[in-house]
């Protein structure tokens, strides 16, 4: 068996098209990386932006008649005193930010959000109170402080900006206007170019059904290579003293096997590309997880981007069993490719109402299924990662399974 | 022209073919009667929305009776303004359950005139600082749909689950111009000449004593017909079954775009007629770049896979920059037609029709020239 | 017994394309199987190689079930060059078979250096010439020593030279014991392997082989060959007349002698007796006189 893998793989790699297709997935990943680290907010920016508010509201209070350390309660106009306690507010909070950024004191940045956050919910402590549909929801506004919470308890270096609009969540269903909305998806269109953070957007990229086609088209004529009905070399294959089976089975371990190792090379290739031009970034920083009732939690980065490798992984084992499928009824590698992205192409249009979670076309989309935001819209939190697995896995090993006996009912 | 007709009898008497044909229109089919299995399920599914809009105005409702009676003195400016939302609220309320319990009954006029008002009330109330969970967008969207239809005295069908024929052939229309005529047209020229590369058979038409451009030309055209059979197949089948088993329908149905920021409608007619043509014109586009490709690469699986890239890559940047000023001169505007015709923001939908001809003729020209020094590795 | 194919029947949709044939083989030999394109030879051999199923009979190799891939290890099947990957080296191939058949690796250089491809050993098969190709596909079933070879058309594409290194090769290998079964279309050079040849028409065996009937042909020139056609058409004896000049007959159908005394008798005189062996090619051309195609 281990030499039939063997030997599959050196078939597989050895083709130019086999390491344009890897030429053109590294270009891919930098790229991206390029675009992230033009896009990243740097803390310089950050600095700036904290010095301009200070400076503002300076001038603020200079124009009011104001100097900081005077006696607040001179002041009898009740709106006027409002506007300086809160110049006064902004000055401080940005000058404990700006030491923050200048020490690289991550926990002071981070508590300054905190304190702004329990602010606010001292002020608004239920959802009653807020905007449960409008940006920015009651909800979003907690997952903004428990957010900060956990990027100050474990120290981490926050990519900005976490400032209070930054969140997004699914229920921030309405926005109050089209420029709001478009504001909204700006601040929560982070991009970072440490290692970890990046690699979660690349793989937010790319583990979709984009990527599922570009790994079809890496794999798609390892069945057909072997010209079946044609005379082909798996006749080559069937005159060696080993069983049937060996041949197809050692196929499919391949194939997942090499899928696996591109996908975890592309994971180090993007960690190493963050270390080398910026840094490795937090493998715990927070990845926000759905939970029933205006519940959530949050997930270390690291290990959200390996359940996600993993779940897509199991997609590809997925589309590959119709892959083999198509490629034993139709014995040519365009048909079986057309019929394959055009099976997922249907199955995720068409089958949202079928069979519930075990529907292994409901696992496409990784990310939402981690974070249970499917769950979440489709009311059913049956809908998660080991009953994704169990879905995907079950319903390849059937198509698998029938792909074998069709191919041996085609052997006449 | 016998050269053409060896073309197209590879290609029709294909094994391929006939299944793909056989396939699609089983689909047209079946996509019906899912339509028909359903009904019942997606009118629970409005109805269900109903009680959840009318749960959340009673939730809405608790919120403001508790700040009435605890938080706020009574002749505040505040206390007023609470008074006026919750009130608002109340006749949501009421509409809402209206609207649920018109779901299913055939007073179609009574139910579109409700959730005007309905929405109306919505718009309201959320400039009222309310809270509702209904976009903005849905709100324009709806009202204009609604208005059209009591204005021409059509009922309102529940998108992608009707059985009346217009509305079906909307249905298959969109599934058509979104993504599947593109697998079909895949399916069917994937390997219409990296194949005889492939097998060595073009050397068969390389040593025939004829201009070898014709056999781009008649790969194209053979292809192109294929094509326009398929099409039409699809169409009378989704217009055959709907009217042998489907309600009745009427083709001045709206299908509401928007020009410049502004709702318009549309005759489900024109945009089938549209949204067609502009995918035909897609595929034409294609089939020209399959064949450049095909005769650059040689083999089936890189020459697709360069050709599905292209037209990725094409449409991310159509999609990424929007490029009013440039929309005359994007010829993959099209890949997606669908959006082509229901936004048209500063530029119009047959506004890439001339370069999308023009580059497919450069790519046949390209590929006639190319064909001429081809040789098989 | 080495190799027995016992009422072997198989159908394509309504068609039988074998009619039930029958093969024992109990000694280490070459046999041939010839029979024009479409009469079932490859069909014949990837039946017996289990590469398709069959609709009755039964295909027992080397006293084991075809079923029974283990047979491989001893059984080699030359087929088409079709099976080969152009993107793999030689080397990658034979290397392959070494590693699932636990093959020594040093039987890799060998085998290149007795099929003579020790120059293009390293390259890509898809830059290989047909003979190339030829000459990889004969390493490929010549590495593992089978007790069993079967051959379809393996002749194909090799330059004179090569044919006959491959002869030298094959008569090698059955000094050696292996029992080779090969189908060809160069009747010349069957002639030159061996003299059990196997008839394949129309998804039958014609069981007679070449041993069976005459080995030798007689060309007798006559001073009046009128005459000699008398005397013989008078003593009904089975023969013809060679290029309107000579007397020819085989020997199966009547001695040598019998023939001299009838002539002899009437007073025809011999001039000279030349004597052929029947070749497979004249055997063939009775039996498919008319066919279409060698």
């Amino acid at each position: 068996m281990i030499k039939f893998i063997f030997f599959e793989i050196k078939k597989a790699t050895k083709s130019a098209f086999f390491y344009m297709l890897l030429a053109l997935l590294v270009l891919v990943v930098s790229g991206y990386f390029i675009y992230n680290y033009i896009q990243t907010e740097r803390v310089e920016g950050e600095v700036e932006e904290a010095e301009f508010k200070v400076s503002a509201s300076e001038r603020s209070l200079e124009e009011m008649g104001f100097e900081i350390g005077d006696d607040l309660y001179e002041i009898t106009d009740h709106v006027e005193r409002l506007a300086i306690e809160s110049d006064i507010q902004m000055i401080e909070s940005n000058r404990t930010r700006l030491e923050g950024y200048e020490n690289h004191d991550w926990e002071k940045v981070t508590q300054v959000e905190v304190d702004m956050g329990e602010e606010h919910f001292e002020r608004f402590p239920t959802q009653a109170e807020e905007q449960v549909y409008t940006w920015m929801t009651h909800f979003s506004r907690e997952v903004h402080l428990e957010r900060n919470r956990w990027l100050r308890d474990r120290e981490i270096r926050p990519v900005f900006p976490i400032h209070s609009f930054s969140e997004l969540t699914v229920y921030d269903e309405v926005f109050n206007s089209e420029i709001e909305e478009e504001m909204a998806h700006n601040f929560n269109n982070i991009h970072s170019s440490s290692g970890f953070y990046f690699l979660y957007r690349l793989f937010e990229m790319f583990l979709t059904v984009f990527g599922a086609a570009f790994f079809l088209f890496l794999f798609g004529n390892v069945m057909t290579r072997e010209g079946l009905g044609q005379n082909g070399p798996i006749h080559f294959l069937y005159t060696q003293p080993v069983q049937r089976g060996t041949v197809f089975v050692s196929k499919v371990i391949t194939i997942a096997l090499m899928s696996l190792l591109t996908v975890v090379g592309v994971g180090l290739f993007s960690l190493l590309l963050g270390v080398v031009f910026d840094r490795l970034g937090a493998w715990d920083y927070p990845v926000l997880i759905y939970e029933p009732e205006f519940q959530f939690s949050f997930m270390p980065m690291g290990i959200f981007s390996l359940w996600s490798a993993m779940l897509f992984l199991m997609v590809l084992v997925f589309c590959y069993s119709w892959l083999f499928l198509f490629s034993v009824l139709a014995r040519r590698t365009s048909i079986a490719i057309g019929l394959t992205l055009a099976v997922v192409f249907l199955g995720v249009q068409f089958s949202e109402q079928l069979v519930g979670a075990y529907n292994p076309f409901l696992y496409f989309d990784v990310y939402e299924i981690i974070t249970f935001e499917t769950a979440l819209v489709q009311e059913n939190f049956n809908i998660n990662l080991v009953n994704g697995v169990v879905s995907l896995g079950v319903s390849s090993l059937l198509i698998l399974v029938v792909s074998y006996f069709v191919m041996k009912v085609k052997m006449k | 022209m016998k050269l053409l007709v060896f073309e197209f009898k590879k290609m029709f008497f294909s094994k391929k073919f006939l299944v793909l044909l056989a396939f699609l229109v089983a689909l047209v089919v079946l996509l019906f009667f899912r339509n028909v299995i359903l009904e019942d399920y997606v009118l629970d599914e409005k109805q269900s929305n109903y009680s959840y809009l009318v749960e959340v105005s009673e939730m809405n409702n608790r919120t403001y009776t508790r700040q009435l009676e605890q938080d706020l003195e009574e002749g505040t400016e505040e206390y007023e303004e609470i008074e006026m939302r919750q009130e608002m609220n109340l006749d949501l309320l009421n509409t809402a359950d209206e609207l649920h319990n018109l779901v299913g009954t055939d007073e179609w006029q009574q139910q579109l005139n409700v959730e005007i008002s309905f929405m109306e009330q919505v718009r309201d109330y959320r400039m009222a600082e309310g809270e509702y969970p209904i976009t903005e967008e849905e709100i324009h969207h709806t009202l204009a749909l609604n208005q059209q239809l009591l204005a021409q005295g059509i009922p309102k069908e529940i998108e992608n689950y009707s059985h009346a024929p217009p509305n079906f052939l909307l249905q298959v229309v969109n599934l058509w111009v979104t993504l599947g005529a593109l697998v079909v047209v895949l399916l069917l020229i994937g390997d219409l000449m990296t194949s005889e590369f492939e097998s060595r058979s073009i050397n068969l038409l390389f040593t025939q004593p004829f201009n070898r451009a014709h056999i781009i030309v008649s790969k194209f055209v053979s292809s192109l017909v294929i094509y326009l059979i398929v099409l039409v197949a699809v169409l009378l089948t989704a217009l055959g079954v709907s009217y042998l088993f489907g309600t009745e329908g009427n083709f001045q149905y709206p299908v509401i775009i928007e020009v410049d920021g502004v709702l318009r409608a549309l005759t489900s007619v024109d945009y089938v007629v549209q949204a067609v043509g502009l995918m035909s014109l897609m595929v034409v586009f294609m089939i020209s770049l399959y064949l450049l490709y095909s005769l650059l690469f040689k083999q089936t699986i890189m020459t697709l896979f360069a050709l599905l890239g292209t037209l990725l890559l094409g449409y991310i940047l159509t999609a990424t920059f929007s490029m009013d000023a440039l929309a005359w001169f994007n010829p993959f505007k099209y890949v997606l037609p669908e959006q082509a015709i229901l936004t048209q923001e500063n530029e119009r939908w047959y506004d890439a029709i001339p370069v999308t001809l023009i580059v497919s003729v450069v790519l046949l020209f390209i590929a006639s020239t190319k064909i001429k020094t081809s040789k098989v590795d | 017994m080495i190799v027995k194919v016992d009422g072997l029947k198989k159908k394509y949709k309504k068609d039988w394309v074998l009619k039930g044939i029958d093969i024992e083989v109990e000694e280490p030999q070459i046999i041939a199987l010839v029979g024009p394109n479409g009469s079932g030879k490859t069909t014949l051999m990837n039946c017996m190689t289990n590469l398709l199923t069959y609709d009755q009979g039964e295909v027992e190799l080397l006293g084991q079930k075809n079923s029974d891939t283990k047979i491989f290890k001893d059984v080699s099947y030359l087929q088409d060059n079709r099976i080969l990957y152009g993107t793999l080296t030689a080397y990658d191939h034979l290397k392959f078979i070494c590693d699932v058949q636990g093959l020594p690796k040093s039987k890799i250089e060998e085998v290149a250096k007795r099929v003579g491809m020790e120059s293009y050993l390293k390259k890509r098969v898809q830059n290989f010439s047909l003979g190339m190709k030829q000459h990889l596909l004969l390493a490929m079933v010549i590495i593992n020593d089978p007790k069993v070879l079967l051959m379809d058309e393996p002749l194909t594409g090799l330059d004179p030279t090569s044919a006959i290194d491959m002869r030298n090769i094959l008569l090698e290998l059955r000094e050696e014991g292996t029992t080779v079964i090969v189908s060809s279309h160069n009747l010349d050079e069957i002639d030159r392997l061996t003299n059990k040849i196997y008839f394949l028409k129309d998804g039958a065996l014609l069981k007679e082989s070449l041993e069976q009937f005459a080995t030798k042909e007689y060309y007798l020139t006559v001073d009046d060959l009128e005459k000699a056609k008398g005397v013989l058409e008078e003593a009904a004896v089975p023969f013809l007349i060679y290029n309107q000049e000579q007397v020819t007959f085989e020997e199966t159908d009547v001695e040598l002698q019998t023939v001299i005394d009838h002539l002899n008798k009437q007073g025809v005189a011999i001039l000279d007796i030349e004597n052929e062996r029947v070749g497979a090619e004249k055997r063939y051309r009775e039996l498919f006189e008319g066919d279409a195609s060698v």
